[in-house]
């Protein structure tokens, strides 16, 4: 059997302001293989941004293992980290965060751009997956001349550019409505019937349902997890 | 009205609740306003006060010209008394023409024997002015012939009188005659002569000697006054053709013309350039200042549009979504120009060099200078609070309000632009500045053909009256250097009647040589000591020195300069050569060259030719009684002058006693006006510098606090903090270089104003603008680091949960 492609062991992450320890994530023991497609779930506060972000190794956990793609994230240095995040790790956020001086083009190469592709292959690569969620006709555009799922689905093709290990998506749909909401969720579920492992937190029962397993947060604790009764596309 | 006052009070608080804004806008504005106003208080004392005479607009300074371009460095000749009686006689479009010239006299019989400069008056100079004596007369043409008069200086009477009216009508003693002081000019006249501010009025009486002699260069200022149908074009016009008709005439004065200048022209023109760059200087740190204080408000309209586009969906217009900013921008303006105004006042001190000392008593911020203050802090006002408006007009309300359009959402070519003008600008003021800094680096290292170290030097005038006889009198500087040279201390003692640099006054005559008559030149004249070479250490190049054989009532043998040898005798041996002079009463003589030296800068550092000049065997001029010690020292020179005063109260109890100063320190005095020029440039170079160096830091940090979410988006996506630091940087720089390439053609531009003030050093010199972008580069890549490390060290996770 194969290494899972995340390995959490004992997480524990505690923030402190103003004297005031807050427990944001309290041992927590989670793996994920290839390709599943695992949805965070749970109330309000309950530490599921944390857990995304210690995962996109945006932050980084007070204490406990974190292995991503067999290598050991502890006590990396902030460059390697951020070629990490370049190379393995594609983000989809609920407020979609695209960069608003740039054309759609320009913030779906970016990741490339930092990867130190040539400009040609950046190109060809962009368009490729700007094509792939639908918004090629749109490359020229800035995104404040797009509609919310118009600039969700840019932020998705930006995530996808980089071909990373994994897609890490916080909310996604939280700012859409709900036909938006689930032109990007088809979106994603494509995406791993194609094979990506996606990692989601969201709110909405709906769109769990998609998922190969459901992870529950409870005050900084996973308290259940559930496989979902679907079958597995091979 | 109300709505007004409303806005404004609620601008005021707003000011305050974000003080390191105001306290940063109200820096730069007055730091602009202040430099602005200093400079315009200068400009208002020399340019936009009128002489005071009547009509002076009508009056013009005459002056013989220099046709042939053979002394450069002086503008306006002076003219001889023959000239002067040629042109009054022969013009027809002035309605009046008066001569003066500066004299000395000495005060006796009340106290110790005292000498003060003096100005000679023809009888028709207060008419010719439009002058009134507030006390008493002026001098008049019966004065010409009548006992000795004197009018005192305003100055001078409260000074020397007390401002005693009574004096009208005493007598007083000068150079041992009994003269009635018979008026006092107004106060705001002063005597301006080519030796300094005279301070009393004699009649000039013309000696039959005086109106046969020379024609060359002598000391007489003409005014005269044009008829009311005669333009100066015209009369310049009618005073070529009588310049062309005494030429015909008198052939040795080939070359001397006659021409004319708004009498305002021939006093403060020479101030022009200066005040002019300085004008300039000012202007373009008002415009980057304007440009920082636009930038900031628009970084303050940018973090406030949501609010302003909410205002105005709400039913504002547009002008009254713009009312907050020329409200802010209007309260840091006049705050600005107060403290502005503050510090021109303390500024003022520093820029009174550039002011001719009698204009010195009305120079002040007077209400002119406060309302010019105003009008550039309104101006100021509308430009910063305008930005914000033209970036307003042409944004859609809807993408303001739009939420997805986070941050900018426009491509900030405003705010770039202003910093690259603010770069531009400050690049070519400091080439300006580094052009005239290098001028003084050469002129202060200029060969001056001289030594100047420890040396003593002093005026001395003896009393014709009391030595009436040119040949005593040369015996007496005779007898007083050579005790000089015997005191101990002293390495050698010589007299020049005009000492190169400190006497900055042209004296020379035409000459021709034998046979040669049409190759006349005008070369300076100088009557020196036999010991005055080596005193100078100016060196003997061909033949001798001047031997105590060569002096007596007639001398006959001359030292020429190297100029004058290689004018006349290129490639030739000029010693034993032989040429007639016409100068000295009239009568002519031959000369014969027994020498000569190397060039000095007779009229001062800055003028780079050397001037031909003839070497006359003689104590003192006898035409002044006057002449001027040099003794050169082996200890420190001011450790003399008790010895020397001693020795000069032995020669002569009624000797005034001179100044002694150091050569160095004359040298010193003709390099301030560089060295004033250097420093208030270099002050606002650094202004600059300084502002452009804060624009860009206020814009790339603005920038990156404004975009701390791009950045951690940008984090998130992979950009390591060095490659982020690098992008902003990058971006800073770039700004950065297109303000130094637009720069660079600015200077280039300007550098036109700057060539006059300028020595041996060209405007647009590349070193210095090499230099000058390294500076600037330097400058804008530490304004550009310093936001672009903070923007490394943002904590991505941080920023992304920052809405
Ligand atoms: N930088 C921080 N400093 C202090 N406390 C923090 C910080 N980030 C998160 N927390 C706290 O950690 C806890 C978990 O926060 P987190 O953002 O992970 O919740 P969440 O599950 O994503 O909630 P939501 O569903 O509302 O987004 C919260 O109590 C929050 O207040
Ligand atoms: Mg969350």
């Amino acid at each position: 059997m194969s290494h899972p492609l995340i390995h959490l062991e004992s997480l524990k992450k505690v923030f402190t302001t103003d004297e005031i320890e807050t427990h944001a994530l309290v041992e927590v023991h989670l793996d994920i293989q290839r390709g599943e497609f695992v949805s965070i779930a749970g109330p309000s506060g309950c530490g599921k941004s944390t857990l995304l972000s210690i995962l996109g190794l945006l932050d980084t956990p007070t204490s406990g293992t974190y292995i991503l793609n067999d290598a050991p994230a502890a006590g990396l240095k902030l460059k390697d980290r951020a070629r990490i995040r370049n190379r393995e790790i594609g983000f989809i956020f609920q407020s979609f965060n695209l960069i608003g001086d740039l054309t759609v083009f320009e913030n779906v190469e970016l990741p490339l751009v930092y990867r130190g592709m040539p400009a040609k292959e950046r190109r060809t690569r962009s368009m490729e997956v700007l094509e792939e969620v639908g918004m090629s006709h749109r490359a020229k555009h800035l995104p404040s001349q797009l509609s919310g799922g118009q600039q969700q689905r840019v932020a998705v093709a930006r995530a996808l550019a980089g071909r990373p290990s994994i897609l890490l998506a916080d909310e996604p749909t939280g700012n859409l409505d709900s036909s938006n909401g689930e032109a990007v969720m088809e979106l994603l579920k494509g995406l791993h019937q194609r094979g990506s492992t996606i990692c989601m937190v969201t709110h909405d029962t709906r769109f769990t349902k998609a998922a190969d397993r459901t992870i529950h947060l409870f005050d900084g604790r996973i308290v259940s997890e559930e496989e979902a009764r679907k079958q597995h596309v091979p | 009205m109300k709505a007004l006052l409303h806005q404004f009070k609620a601008s005021f608080r707003g000011l305050l609740r974000t003080p390191s804004f105001t306290l940063v806008a109200l820096l730069t504005l007055a730091l602009a306003i202040g430099a602005n106003t200093a400079v315009f208080s200068v400009i208002k004392v020399v340019f936009l006060r009128p002489l005071p005479f009547a009509e002076p607009n009508r009056l013009v300074a005459l002056y013989t010209s220099d046709l042939e371009k053979r002394l450069p460095g002086i503008r306006y000749i002076p003219a001889s008394v023959p000239h002067y009686l040629d042109w009054k006689a022969r013009q027809q479009s002035f309605s009046s023409m008066a001569a003066s010239r500066p004299g000395a006299v000495t005060l006796t019989g009340q106290g110790d024997p005292e000498r003060f400069s003096s100005m000679e008056v023809t009888g028709d100079w207060g008419s010719t002015l439009g002058l009134r004596a507030p006390l008493g007369r002026l001098i008049g043409p019966q004065d010409e012939r009548d006992s000795p008069v004197t009018v005192l200086s305003h100055g001078f009477w409260k000074r020397r009188f007390g401002g005693d009216a009574r004096i009208i009508g005493r007598s007083i003693v000068l150079n041992g005659q009994s003269t009635t002081v018979v008026g006092i000019l107004p106060a705001n006249v002063a005597l301006k002569t080519l030796r300094g501010e005279a301070d009393l009025l004699t009649p000039l009486v013309f000696t039959p000697a005086e109106i046969q002699g020379s024609r060359g260069i002598a000391r007489m200022d003409v005014v005269a006054r044009l008829k009311p149908n005669v333009n100066l074009a015209q009369a310049r016009q009618s005073l070529e053709g009588i310049g062309r008709q005494l030429q015909a005439d008198y052939p040795q004065t080939q070359g001397l013309g006659v021409d004319a200048v708004p009498l305002w022209e021939f006093h403060y023109g020479e101030q022009r350039p200066l005040l002019a760059m300085l004008l300039l200087a000012g202007t373009l740190i008002l415009a980057i200042a304007c440009a920082n204080v636009a930038n900031l408000m628009l970084s303050r309209a940018t973090i406030r549009q949501r609010e302003t586009a909410l205002r105005r969906a709400l039913g504002g217009s547009r002008l009254q979504s713009l009312a907050p900013f020329l409200a802010d921008a209007l309260i840091i303006s006049l705050v600005g120009a107060c403290l502005g105004l503050w510090l021109a006042s303390l500024g003022s001190d520093l820029l009174r060099p550039l002011v001719p000392a009698e204009l010195l008593s009305a120079y002040r911020l007077d209400l002119g200078v406060l309302a010019f203050s105003f009008a550039v802090s309104v101006l100021a006002a509308l430009i910063c609070g305008l930005a914000p408006a033209f970036l307003f007009t042409h944004r859609a309300l809807s993408s303001q309000l739009q939420e997805g359009a986070k941050g900018t959402g426009h491509r900030p070519w405003i705010r770039s632009s202003l910093v690259s003008l603010q770069v531009a600008l400050a690049l070519a003021l400091s080439v300006g500045f580094g052009a005239i800094w290098s001028s003084l680096q050469k002129l202060q290292r200029a060969p001056i053909g001289f030594s100047t170290e420890r040396a003593l030097t002093f005026p001395l005038r003896l009393n014709p009256r009391k030595h009436p006889v040119p040949d005593q009198r040369e015996r007496i500087v005779q007898g007083i250097v050579e005790e000089l040279s015997g005191l101990s201390g002293v390495q050698s003692a010589g007299t020049i009647n005009l000492r190169p640099i400190v006497d900055n006054v042209p004296f020379g005559r035409s000459f021709s040589l034998p046979g040669r008559e049409q190759l006349s030149a005008t070369a300076s004249l100088r009557m020196v000591s036999p010991r005055y070479f080596e005193t100078m250490n100016i060196k003997v190049l061909k033949g001798r020195n001047f031997t105590f054989a060569d002096y007596g009532p007639n001398p006959t043998s001359v030292v020429i300069n190297k100029s004058l040898a290689d004018l006349f005798w290129p490639g030739e041996d000029p010693i034993g050569k032989q040429f007639n002079h016409n100068w000295m009463d009239g009568t002519g003589g031959q000369m014969t060259i027994v020498g000569v030296v190397a060039n000095v800068r007779l009229q001062g550092p800055a003028i780079t030719a050397n001037l031909e000049t003839i070497y006359w065997p003689m104590y003192h001029f006898a035409d002044a009684a006057a002449t001027n010690v040099i003794v050169r020292t082996t200890g420190k020179p001011m450790a003399l002058v008790s010895a020397v005063r001693e020795i000069l109260r032995r020669v002569d109890p009624d000797l005034p006693i001179p100044q002694m100063r150091t050569l160095e320190d004359h040298l010193e005095s003709a390099m301030a006006g560089t060295r004033t020029q250097a420093t208030l440039l270099g002050m606002m170079a650094a202004i600059a510098l300084l502002l452009s160096g804060s624009g860009i830091f206020g814009v790339m940090a603005f920038s990156v606090a404004q975009r701390s979410r791009e950045i951690g988006i940008r984090m998130a996506l992979g950009g390591s903090p060095q490659r982020v630091a690098r992008d902003i940087t990058r971006q800073g720089m770039l700004l950065a270089a297109l303000g130094l390439g637009v720069g660079i053609l600015a200077s280039v531009l300007l550098g036109r104003f700057l060539a006059s003030l300028l020595y041996e050093v060209s405007p647009t010199d590349p070193f210095i603008i090499a230099v000058a972008v390294m500076v600037l580069g330097s400058v804008s890549l530490l304004a550009s680091l310093v936001p672009a490390r903070r923007a490394a060290r943002l904590d991505p996770n941080q920023a992304l949960r920052n809405e």
